[in-house]
């Protein structure tokens, strides 16, 4: 597999590497079209394979400097290092990225929420209703599809909302 | 003609006609007339046949039965939607030709459940989706398949929301990491300082 | 009067004349702030008419009298009934001029006074707004998708609502105290975009922004309130204390799987897998915190549990593969090997238990064989010293006395050496004492200090928190006073005119009061002298014909009887005459006052003046006909 990493330069695979690891972390992964004369679509797909599990493994099990390098063992000598340097600079958000896609495997998960303030003022019911009503949106990440949540609360909904998110966060507190 | 409790506006013509057949009742079966429509509003049920009893010596036909308890709730209600206090309500329903002991007497039991009723409607005012309850559990994560050493806190909310109309009620259960749950604890007590600005 | 005229003054600045600071009456202004007063006003009251006049005087004596010609006439069309002609302007007459501009004043549109009139405080101001938003938005009209201006995207458009979106951020991290490795410097310098081109979507760069703040902002707050409640009490390092609480954490979590572990191998399933699973997680424990010594001090117990975990760790992970990699075949098969699987388990279980109950008693009785052990060892020591001193003394039998004062010598030395050596001590012990004393006194008020210094470290962020929170509440209150401040109205001295309105009606209370006595004393006075013109006449007629009856009888009582009626009419002439002075006098005063009120509206140097305008008048018009015949 390092073999044909050694067609671009340590600098460029530097880059690549780079950027495979921002699209591990959720953001833009690296461009097919910018390495398309580099490497054929099979070998481009599974060196970012190769370098994902890579990335992944060698961070979700703390695997030290020398085992993968040993991994890396069929790359010539600056690759090598320049994948491990990577790694090295990379490992926090990594880390992180891996953490987040821990507490996403369970069935539901909170993606994003979204809240706002609204001022009722009048129903058909009564002409000057004035409650303040605090309308609160959750993302759900359910099965891989987003479906949002919307409730509206008001004043009394509101606080015992926030006492017994208070109550978690106590526990939460104590467990960090 | 404009009348403030129908919301600065004229009044309906079949309130008009009804009026003549309240002012057939004695005041006295009215004012308990008005108790039995005011227990409707307030969601306790209506006896009819008390009703029918209330309204027997006036000779009323089932449809005269109906019209007054309707005309009867439409007053209340719109008088307690447009926030009208007894007095004015009492002058207007004069002038709309109910004598002036029926006026009054509506016009007391009126003023005796005026909150009451006003809490009423309020409470029973267009909700999208209300919270009912919310259970957590918090969950020490050790290890996944992910990251052999996790060692975090994730947190299980289960949220029981109920839709406008009674009986919708959705439950979710949602787990959400630590990070993200501290942000939405914050930003509702952020939404909550300002909730309690307003008024 | 000078009230009068400086809320005269104080209304002609709010509709925007300029009169000077200096200025503070009427009868200081020049007939130029007459005229822009009086068109600024009309300009407030009726804008069409206003219109068309000029705010200041031209220099041309005909086109000034026009210019006050037209003034005086709009004065008039705004409904003054007062007289006016333009001399009012040109050559200002204090009165005249006050009584125009108060009505003026009074005549302009109120709109301020709409204003203050509404309530303040919050809520109030907030509705205020959104019926002023409302209102607004329903003034803007409907336009078709393709027209829409940005005003109108706010109401109409619904695309400009984006949902918020979060999606992670890489930025650095400003923490002291830890080093970083070259790699990561390397990568924020050299690879790390700028957090704004990290993202392909505007709107969720923002939101992504705006939650990481958030996050960061509330760890911190949750670090630092919990550090001043439990962190600083424990006088440890954060570093310090974070790891104890972490050790902390490691080791209940333990202590509870090993808890739950215990109740061992009842159930079938179950346990072999969860126990497979603990030992790893104690392995991952052990690897994770070196310096935990919990595990390594452990029981006797534990050490047993521990071997025999992972034993089975290494047993166990194998037929559990080969079940995973027969996944896919037949039921039948599956369900076979799950048999065999099972009872290989239980074999397993039933070997561990055994083993587990063998180790235990071998391990009991060897503690017993080891403590066996040592007694008798210590006993054959105790026997050896006995036999060594007996065969001494038994070596000594023979030369006895010399022997013994040998010995007593000895003991002597020895006894000697002993008090030396007790003095010795003494002397050394003394000082270390003392020192030792010393240190715990100095120890103990550096304790006695540090805990004062930490009670007020936590008074002091008290004190941090509380002021912190007023200095938001005050500033807050002071948000809200300034914009009660805007929405009240201008009028600075409302509360002067007030008073100065009581005073005014007080003072007329008095006056009318006064009006009251005096009208009363006249009445009274007019009272008497009814009463005593009927008193007068009534003596008159019982004189008269009294008079009247003896005339008749007497020559001389006719005589005084025709004086009597001379006396009476010369009497009612006298009284006559008074009344009439009285008249003639009243009359006087009011047009003495009529002349004085004349010569104030100085008419005749008004006249003259109009006189000499009319000459200047003609004077240009014949110029100006001289020019037009030259021309």
């Amino acid at each position: 597999m390092m073999e044909i990493l050694s067609r671009i330069s340590a600098t460029d695979c530097v880059k690549l590497c780079h950027r495979v690891v921002d699209g591990l972390c959720g953001r833009e992964p690296p461009c097919r079209s910018d390495y398309s004369t580099t490497w054929s679509l099979e070998e481009w797909l599974q060196l970012l394979d190769f370098l994902t599990s890579l990335f992944r493994l060698a961070v979700g099990n703390a695997i030290p400097d020398e085992e993968v390098l040993a991994k890396l063992s069929d790359a010539d000598h600056s690759h090598a290092d320049a994948v491990l340097s990577v790694l090295r600079g990379r490992w926090e958000e990594i880390r992180r990225a891996l953490l987040d896609r821990t507490s996403s495997i369970s069935s539901a998960t909170l993606q994003d929420f979204d809240w706002q303030l609204k001022l009722a003022l009048s129903s058909d019911k009564i002409s000057s209703l004035n409650t303040p009503l605090l309308s609160l949106c959750l993302d759900v990440r359910e099965n891989g599809a987003l479906r949002p949540i919307t409730m509206e609360l008001n004043r009394e909904e509101v606080s015992t909302l926030i006492s017994s998110l208070e109550a978690a966060n106590k526990v939460v507190l104590q467990l960090k | 003609m404009r009348f403030r409790f129908c919301g600065d506006l004229d009044c309906p013509d079949w309130v008009l006609a009804e009026i003549s057949t309240l002012a057939k009742i004695s005041s006295v079966k009215m004012k308990l007339l008005c108790a039995q429509v005011l227990k409707d509003l307030l969601g306790e049920g209506i006896d009819y046949d008390k009703v029918g009893k209330l309204t027997a010596d006036a000779k009323f036909e089932s449809g005269d039965i109906k019209a007054t308890v309707a005309v009867l709730s439409f007053i209340l209600s719109s008088a307690a939607k447009h926030d009208v206090d007894s007095e004015s309500l009492s002058s207007e329903l004069q002038q709309l030709g109910l004598p002036k002991e029926h006026a009054t007497g509506l016009c007391k039991s009126y003023e005796d459940k005026h909150s009451a009723l006003q809490d009423k409607l309020r409470d029973t005012s267009l909700r999208l989706r209300r919270l009912d309850s919310v259970s957590w559990r918090v969950d020490y994560t050790l290890s996944s398949s992910e990251l052999r050493e996790v060692n975090e806190p994730l947190v299980q909310l289960r949220l029981q929301t109920q839709g406008a109309e009674p009986g919708s009620s959705d439950t979710t259960v949602v787990s959400v990491s630590p990070d993200k749950f501290r942000v939405l604890l914050t930003e509702l007590k952020q939404a909550q300082a300002m909730m309690n600005a307003l008024q | 009067m000078e009230e009068v005229d400086k809320i005269l003054i104080h209304a002609l600045k709010q509709v925007g004349t300029e009169v000077g600071e200096d200025v503070d009456r009427l009868n200081q202004f020049t007939s130029e702030l007459i005229v822009e007063a009086v068109v600024r006003c009309i300009r407030v009251i009726d804008p069409a008419l206003g219109e068309g006049l000029p705010t200041s005087l031209p220099p041309g004596m005909s086109a000034r009298f026009r210019v006050g010609m037209s003034l005086a006439q709009a004065c008039q069309d705004v409904g003054y009934k007062g007289e006016i002609g333009y001399q009012t302007f040109l050559y200002s007459n204090e009165p005249e001029i006050r009584s125009l501009l108060m009505y003026l004043v009074e005549k302009m549109p109120r709109e301020s006074s709409e204003a203050s009139d509404q309530p303040t405080g919050k809520s109030a101001v907030l509705h205020r707004a959104i019926a002023a938003a409302i209102s607004g938005q329903l003034a803007v009209s409907w336009v078709p998708l393709n027209c829409r201006l940005p005003l109108h995207c706010e109401t109409q458009n619904k695309a400009a609502s984006h949902s918020f979106h979060v999606r992670p951020l890489s930025s650095p991290h400003c923490t002291n105290g830890q080093k970083y490795l070259k790699e990561v410097k390397d990568y924020q310098r050299d690879f790390l975009l700028p957090v704004t081109a990290q993202l392909p979507s505007q709107t969720s760069m923002v939101s992504s922004i705006l939650e990481q703040h958030t996050a960061d902002l509330s760890t911190a707050q949750e670090w630092d309130t919990e550090w001043k409640s439990q962190g600083l009490l424990s006088r440890l390092t954060p570093q310090e204390y974070r790891s104890r609480k972490l050790t902390r954490l490691r080791k209940r979590i333990e202590e509870q799987l090993r808890s739950a572990a215990a109740p061992s191998p009842e159930s079938v399933f179950g346990v072999p897998r969860s126990t497979s699973e603990l030992s790893d997680l104690l392995h991952t424990f052990r690897g994770s915190t070196p310096s935990d010594l919990i595990l390594t001090k452990g029981s006797h117990f534990t050490h047993t549990q521990k071997f025999t975990f992972t034993q089975e760790a290494a047993a166990v992970p194998s037929p559990v593969h080969t079940g995973r990699q027969s996944e896919g075949d037949a039921q039948l098969r599956q369900q076979e090997e799950l048999a065999a699987l099972q009872q290989q388990f239980h074999q397993l279980c039933s070997d561990v238990d055994l083993m587990v109950a063998d180790m235990k008693h071998m391990s009991v009785t060897n503690a017993q064989v080891f403590d066996e052990l040592k007694q008798r060892e210590m006993e054959n020591t105790k026997n050896e010293e006995k036999t060594q001193v007996k065969k001494k003394t038994i070596d000594l039998l023979p030369d006895a006395d010399n022997n013994l004062q040998k010995l007593q010598s000895q003991v002597e030395a020895s006894a000697n050496r002993v008090v030396n050596l007790a003095s010795q001590w003494e002397k050394h012990r003394a000082p270390l004492i003392e020192e030792h004393r010393r240190l715990k006194e100095i120890c103990s008020t550096k304790d006695l200090e540090s805990s004062t210094k930490l009670s007020e470290i936590k008074s002091l962020h008290d004190k941090i928190r509380a002021a912190t929170a007023e200095a938001k509440k005050k500033e807050e209150s002071y948000k809200q006073l300034v914009t009660e401040l805007e929405s009240l109205p201008q009028d600075v001295s409302r509360s002067a005119y007030t008073q100065r309105i009581l005073e005014i009606v007080g003072n007329i209370k008095k006056q009318k009061e006064e009006i009251t006595k005096i009208l009363s004393d006249t009445k009274e006075l007019q009272k008497e002298i009814n009463s005593l013109t009927g008193k007068l006449d009534r003596t008159f007629a019982v004189t008269d014909e009294l008079v009247f009856k003896d005339a008749k009888k007497d020559e001389s009582v006719r005589k005084s009887y025709k004086y009597l009626a001379a006396l009476h009419e010369n009497c009612n002439q006298l009284i006559q005459t008074i009344e009439d002075t009285g008249t003639i006098l009243r009359e006087i005063r009011d047009l003495e006052e009529q002349i004085e009120t004349e010569n104030c509206n100085k008419t005749v140097t008004n006249l003259e003046r109009i006189m000499d305008d009319y000459k200047a008048i003609r004077q240009e018009n014949s110029a100006l006909a001289a020019k037009v015949r030259e021309g």
